[in-house]
C-alpha cells in the first residue's frame, strides 16, 4: 500500500464538520483535530495514482483550504516497482 | 506482518504530519511507534534536498532503500518550508519513474527530420561527445559570436557556475543566457536600477507579520501553494489582515483577496503610479525615509517596442536603460497627471478601489507585503512595473522590516541560485558583478587565475535569450547547446524558432546540442542528445526567492548511461579547449584542473568533491577577506562582495538551507533574513552587513549599503502601452501561463499519469459572454489566432480562473498544445524578457 500522511487546513471552526466528510472518502482515516482548524489524516490506496485521485477531491470538501501532504511511502507503487530493473 | 509494516508506516505518517502541522497534543488512534519498531520500516536512510519544482524552494527528505527512492517527506529543518510539500511536492518522487526516460546519447543521421524525434541513431558518449566538442570549435573558430548556450533555473548553482566559467572565461563568450531570461529578468533589472543589487531583501518570514498582502499578478495559490498557504493560515488567525489581489484574470488566488483590482492588460503602470501620487498629494508618504534614504530618478521613454530583430540598435534601444537623477519635486510634477480618474480610465479599475489599496499604503501603523510572479516580469514594461511597486515601499518606508516588503517570487528552483547568483546571462559575472566593469572583470580574473586583462573580451554583452534565438533563426548562431529548458516548446512566436518561417530557416540548418531527462520540442530539434541525470540523481545545489541555498544530496543513480550534466560540460571542455593556452598553461588545466582526475582523464568521480571544489571557488566571489592575495582583500572590499556573503559547503548539509549573506558569527554561519537593515544576525537583521559597509543608527536601522550613494531610486515611469493591442481583426487579449499540476512545460510532470489526468489538456479559458457572442460552448474546440499562428485548443467558460470579457486565458504545459505559435516575442527594452501574458488574438470555430 501507497501511506501517506497529509494535513488540511480549514477555515475556523469548519474543520470538524469538513473531517466527517473526508473520513467518508477510501481510504482515508482522520487521527487529529486542533482548533476546529488542522486536520491531521492518513491515506492509504494501492498506488500513488489512485492515492492522488482521492486526495485531489479534499479540495471540493466545504472548508479545506489548504492540502499538505507530509509524508508518502509509495515503496509499493506498481511504477515504482517497475523500475526495479534501473533504479 | 503486513498488518505490522501497514499500522508502522501509518503511525510514522501520523507523528510527522502532526508535528509539521504544530498539533500540540496526541490524541490519535494510532500508537507512535517507538524508534526501534518504526526503524524496520523505515527507508535504510533519509538524504536532505530539495524540490525540484517551483522557486519556492521546499525541503523534502527522500528515502531510500536498497539504492532505490522509496518515499519523502517534507523536511521540518528547512526553514523555507517547515515541512510541508504541496501536491508537485507529493510526486516528486515518481517523476524520475518515466518509462520514456533518455538513457543513450542520440545523434541525428537525417536532417530533414528535424522538428521530429526521428532520424536519431544511439551512439557513444565518446562519439557524441567528440562530435559536440568539433562542431563547438569549429564554429567558434570561424567566428566567436556563432556559438550559444542557453542554460536554465533548473541547472544546479555549479552546473551553472560550470557552464558560465566555459563560456566566459575558456571561451571568452557572452553567448550565455538561461531560461530565466523568460521569468525572472526583469525582476532583475528592476533590482538593479532601484538598489544595485538582486534579489529580494525580505524573507518569507514575511508572510507571517504582514497586515496587508498583494499579489501584482501572480496566482499564487496555484503557483506557489507552500506560501499561499502560509499567507492564509496568518490571514484566518488575524481577521484584520487584508489582502488584495491585482490581476488581468480571476483565479484561485482572487477567491480569497478581500478586493481584487482587475485591470486592463499594461495598466498596472498606471495604478502603481496613480498610489504614489496620492501619498505624494497629501502628505502620507514618509518624509524622513525619503530625506534619509532614496533618491529619485526618471529614464528613457517612448521605448516603443522590440518586435524587429535589430531594434536593440536603434537610438532608442540603445538608450532604453539610461536613467538620471531628478529632485523630488520634478518626480512629483511628472507623477502628478496620474490622478485617480486617470488610472481608472487607463485600467477600468474603479477608483475607489485604487483608493482603497493607496490608503492601505498611506497607513504608517499597516505592514505591507507586495508579491509578484510572471505578471509583472512578463510584460514589455517589466522593468518599470518592478521599479513602480518599489516606489510605494520606498515612498512609505514599508521595506527591509519583518511584514514589510516587495517580494519577487521565483518560478523556477533556482531561478535566483543558479541564473542570477552565478551570472548566467549574457552580461553577468558571478556575485551580482557585470562583464562592462572593468574591476568586476578584473576581480573574476582574480579568482579565476587569469592573466590581468584576459576577460576584456567580455566587455559587451553578448546575446540575450530573445536575440540569441533570432540570431539561431536568422543563420548567425550555428551551434547552440540548450541544458535544463524546453524553448522549442517555450519560447514566444514559436513558429520561428521550429525553422518553420522564412526568417527561422537558421534553426533548421544550425548545429543544436540538447541536454535533456525526457524527449521534449526541443530535442526534436536537436543534432545530438545528451542524456541527463536529474534532479536527486546527482548532487546538487539550488537557490530560492527568498535567498536561501539548499543542496540535494545524490540519492540513487541515473537510469542507462544518462550522466550529470557537469560531467558533460567538463568532458566538452577538455576537448574544446585541447591544445588552447591560458599564459604559459593549458587553458583546461586553468579552468578546470581543479575538479580533474588527471590518473583516469575524468572528471573526478566523488561527485560531493567536485562540488566541494567548484563551490569552495564560488565562494571566494563573495569572500574576499578570506583570501591571502592582498588585491582579492582590497578589490573585493571596495566592490562590497561580502554583501552576498556564501557559508563553506558542508555547512549547508548541516542545516538544512541557509540565506545569504551569511555571517560567521563566533564560528556558527548564520543566515540573513531581512537585508539593509541593522538588528543581531541571530534574530535575521544584516547587522554585520551594516556595520561593516554602512551606517549604523539611521533612520528606521536602515542603510541601503549596497546603492549608489546608500540610496536606492524611485523612479518616474510612465505608462506606455502594451506592444500589441485587440483590434477589429483579433479583438481579444490572450494571456499565457501555467496551472498547479504542470510545471512549465510540462515534460515532467506529464510523465506522472495522475498529474496528467488531473488537467490532461489544455484549455482555453474564455468569458462566458465573449463564449455566447462567438457562439461557443465548454467543450467546442476552438482556433486562437494571431498574426503569428494558431493553434487548436478545446474552449471552457467553466475553467480554473475566470478571465474577463476580452481576455482568454491558456495554459502553456501541453505540448500538443503550443500556444506559444500564437504569442508575441516583443520584450522589455531592459530586462530583454518577453511578454507572455498580452498579444491579440481572435477565437473561431475549429
Amino acid at each position: 500500500m501507497v501511506i501517506s500522511g497529509i494535513y488540511i487546513e480549514t477555515i475556523p471552526g469548519q474543520a470538524l464538520a469538513a473531517a466527517n466528510e473526508l473520513v467518508k472518502k477510501e481510504g482515508v482515516e482522520v487521527h487529529h483535530i486542533e482548533d476546529d482548524l488542522k486536520i491531521i489524516l492518513t491515506l492509504e490506496a494501492e498506488s500513488v495514482d489512485r492515492s492522488y485521485k482521492v486526495a485531489d477531491t479534499f479540495k471540493e470538501v466545504d472548508g479545506v483550504l489548504t492540502i499538505c501532504l507530509v509524508y508518502s511511502n509509495f515503496e509499493d507503487d506498481p511504477l515504482c516497482k517497475e523500475a526495479d530493473g534501473w533504479q | 506482518m503486513e498488518l505490522t509494516r501497514r499500522s508502522l508506516l501509518k503511525a510514522t505518517a501520523i507523528s510527522m504530519t502532526m508535528a509539521v502541522a504544530g498539533c500540540k497534543k496526541d490524541d490519535s488512534k494510532s500508537s507512535i511507534p517507538t524508534a526501534t519498531a518504526s526503524e524496520s520500516v523505515e527507508p535504510d536512510e533519509w538524504k536532505s534536498t530539495v524540490c525540484r519544482f517551483c522557486g519556492t524552494g521546499c525541503g523534502v527528505l527522500v528515502g531510500v532503500k536498497d539504492g532505490k527512492v522509496v518515499a519523502t517527506k517534507g523536511d521540518p529543518d528547512n526553514r523555507s518550508s517547515r515541512g510541508l510539500n504541496c501536491i508537485k511536492g507529493f510526486y516528486v518522487g515518481k517523476i524520475l519513474f518515466g518509462k520514456d526516460r533518455l538513457t543513450k546519447p542520440l545523434i541525428r543521421e537525417d536532417k530533414s527530420k528535424k522538428g521530429t524525434m526521428e532520424g536519431f541513431r544511439e551512439a557513444s558518449w565518446e562519439e557524441a561527445l567528440d562530435l559536440v566538442a568539433s562542431k563547438l570549435k569549429e564554429n567558434y573558430d570561424k567566428d566567436p559570436k556563432s556559438i550559444a548556450f542557453w542554460g536554465s533555473g533548473q541547472q544546479t548553482i555549479m552546473e551553472g557556475y560550470a557552464s558560465v566559467k566555459l563560456w566566459k572565461a575558456g571561451l571568452l563568450s557572452n553567448n550565455i543566457d538561461p531560461n530565466a531570461r523568460l521569468c525572472m529578468a526583469s525582476a532583475v533589472t528592476g533590482f538593479m536600477s532601484t538598489f544595485q543589487s538582486d534579489e529580494p531583501m525580505g524573507s518569507y518570514r514575511d508572510l507571517d507579520e504582514a497586515d496587508v498582502f498583494v499579489t501584482w499578478g501572480a496566482n499564487m495559490a496555484e503557483m506557489h501553494p507552500v506560501l499561499y498557504s502560509r499567507l492564509t493560515a496568518h490571514k484566518l488567525s488575524n481577521p484584520n489582515v487584508k489582502h488584495y489581489d491585482i490581476t488581468t484574470r480571476r483565479s484561485r488566488t482572487s477567491e480569497t483577496a478581500d478586493l481584487v483590482l482587475e485591470f486592463r492588460p499594461q495598466s498596472d503602470l498606471a495604478i502603481a503610479n496613480a498610489i504614489a501620487n496620492y501619498l505624494i498629494q497629501n502628505n502620507l508618504y514618509d518624509q524622513k525615509f525619503v530625506d534619509t534614504h532614496l533618491k529619485f530618478k526618471a529614464g528613457t521613454e517612448n521605448l516603443g517596442h522590440s518586435i524587429e530583430d535589430g531594434y536593440d540598435a536603434t537610438d532608442v534601444g540603445k538608450a532604453a536603460d539610461k536613467a538620471w537623477e531628478i529632485s523630488f519635486d520634478e518626480y512629483k510634477q511628472k507623477v502628478s497627471t496620474y490622478t485617480f480618474a486617470k488610472a481608472e480610465e487607463i485600467s477600468g479599475v474603479p477608483a475607489a478601489d485604487i483608493e482603497t489599496l493607496a490608503k492601505e499604503f498611506a497607513d504608517p501603523n499597516k505592514k505591507i507585503m507586495s508579491l509578484w510572479t510572471m505578471g509583472m516580469n512578463q510584460h514589455t514594461r517589466g522593468t518599470w512595473i518592478n521599479n513602480l511597486v518599489y516606489n510605494l515601499h520606498l515612498l512609505t518606508g514599508k521595506i527591509s522590516k519583518p511584514g514589510n516588503g516587495p517580494f519577487s517570487l521565483t518560478g523556477q528552483p533556482s531561478a535566483c541560485g543558479t541564473a542570477r547568483e552565478v551570472g548566467v546571462f549574457s552580461h553577468r559575472l558571478p556575485a551580482d558583478m557585470v562583464t562592462a566593469n572593468p574591476e568586476h572583470r578584473r576581480y573574476s580574473e582574480l579568482i579565476w587565475n587569469l592573466p590581468k586583462g584576459y576577460l576584456e573580451p567580455l566587455q559587451n554583452p553578448g546575446y540575450h535569450t530573445v536575440k540569441m534565438f533570432r540570431e539561431l533563426g536568422n543563420g548567425n548562431v550555428k551551434f547552440l547547446w540548450s541544458m535544463s529548458n524546453n524553448w522549442g516548446q517555450t519560447m514566444p512566436k514559436l513558429n520561428r524558432f521550429r525553422g518553420k518561417d522564412a526568417n527561422g530557416k537558421g534553426v533548421l540548418d544550425g548545429f543544436i546540442v540538447v541536454s535533456e531527462v525526457y524527449p521534449t520540442r526541443s530535442t526534436e530539434m536537436a543534432d545530438v542528445v545528451f542524456p541527463a541525470a536529474m534532479w536527486v540523481e546527482r548532487e546538487g545545489q539550488f537557490g530560492n526567492a527568498e535567498r536561501r541555498t539548499s543542496i540535494f544530496e545524490k540519492c540513487t543513480e541515473p537510469p542507462g548511461e544518462a550522466k550529470w550534466d557537469l560531467w558533460a560540460i567538463v568532458q566538452v571542455a577538455k576537448r574544446v579547449l585541447d591544445g588552447k593556452k591560458i599564459g604559459d598553461k593549458p587553458a583546461f588545466d586553468v579552468i578546470f584542473g581543479n575538479i580533474w582526475d588527471y590518473e583516469k582523464n575524468d572528471l573526478i568521480v566523488d561527485q560531493h568533491k567536485v562540488n566541494g571544489v567548484l563551490w569552495e571557488e564560488y565562494r571566494a566571489f563573495s569572500n574576499p577577506h578570506e583570501s591571502d592575495n592582498k588585491e582579492i582583500q582590497e578589490l573585493g572590499k571596495k566592490l562590497k562582495l561580502k554583501a552576498k556573503q556564501m557559508a563553506p559547503y558542508e555547512e549547508y548539509f548541516k542545516q538544512h538551507g541557509i540565506c545569504w549573506p551569511v555571517r560567521n558569527v563566533d564560528g556558527k554561519w548564520v543566515e540573513t533574513n531581512w537585508r539593509y537593515v541593522h538588528g543581531k544576525q541571530e534574530d535575521g537583521y544584516d547587522q554585520y552587513g551594516v556595520e561593516e559597509f554602512g551606517e549604523v543608527g539611521k533612520y528606521k536601522d536602515i542603510d541601503f549599503y549596497k546603492s549608489e550613494d546608500h540610496r536606492p531610486s524611485v523612479f518616474y515611469r510612465p505608462f506606455e502601452d502594451a506592444a500589441e493591442i485587440p483590434d477589429k481583426e483579433y479583438p481579444l487579449w490572450l494571456c499565457t501561463g501555467r496551472v498547479l499540476e504542470h510545471w512549465h512545460s510540462g515534460t515532467m510532470t506529464r510523465r506522472v499519469p495522475e498529474l496528467h489526468r488531473a488537467v490532461p489538456e489544455a484549455l482555453c479559458e474564455i468569458n462566458p459572454e465573449d463564449a455566447k457572442i462567438l457562439g461557443i460552448n465548454t467543450g467546442d474546440m476552438v482556433k486562437v489566432i494571431s498574426r503569428r499562428g494558431e493553434v487548436q485548443v478545446k474552449a471552457t467558460t467553466k475553467g480554473r480562473g475566470n478571465p474577463p470579457k476580452g481576455l482568454v486565458f491558456v495554459p502553456f504545459f501541453a505540448e500538443e498544445t503550443l500556444i506559444n505559435l500564437v504569442t508575441l516575442d516583443a520584450y522589455c527594452p531592459i530586462s530583454k524578457q518577453p511578454d507572455y501574458k498580452k498579444c491579440a488574438v481572435k477565437i473561431v470555430k475549429a
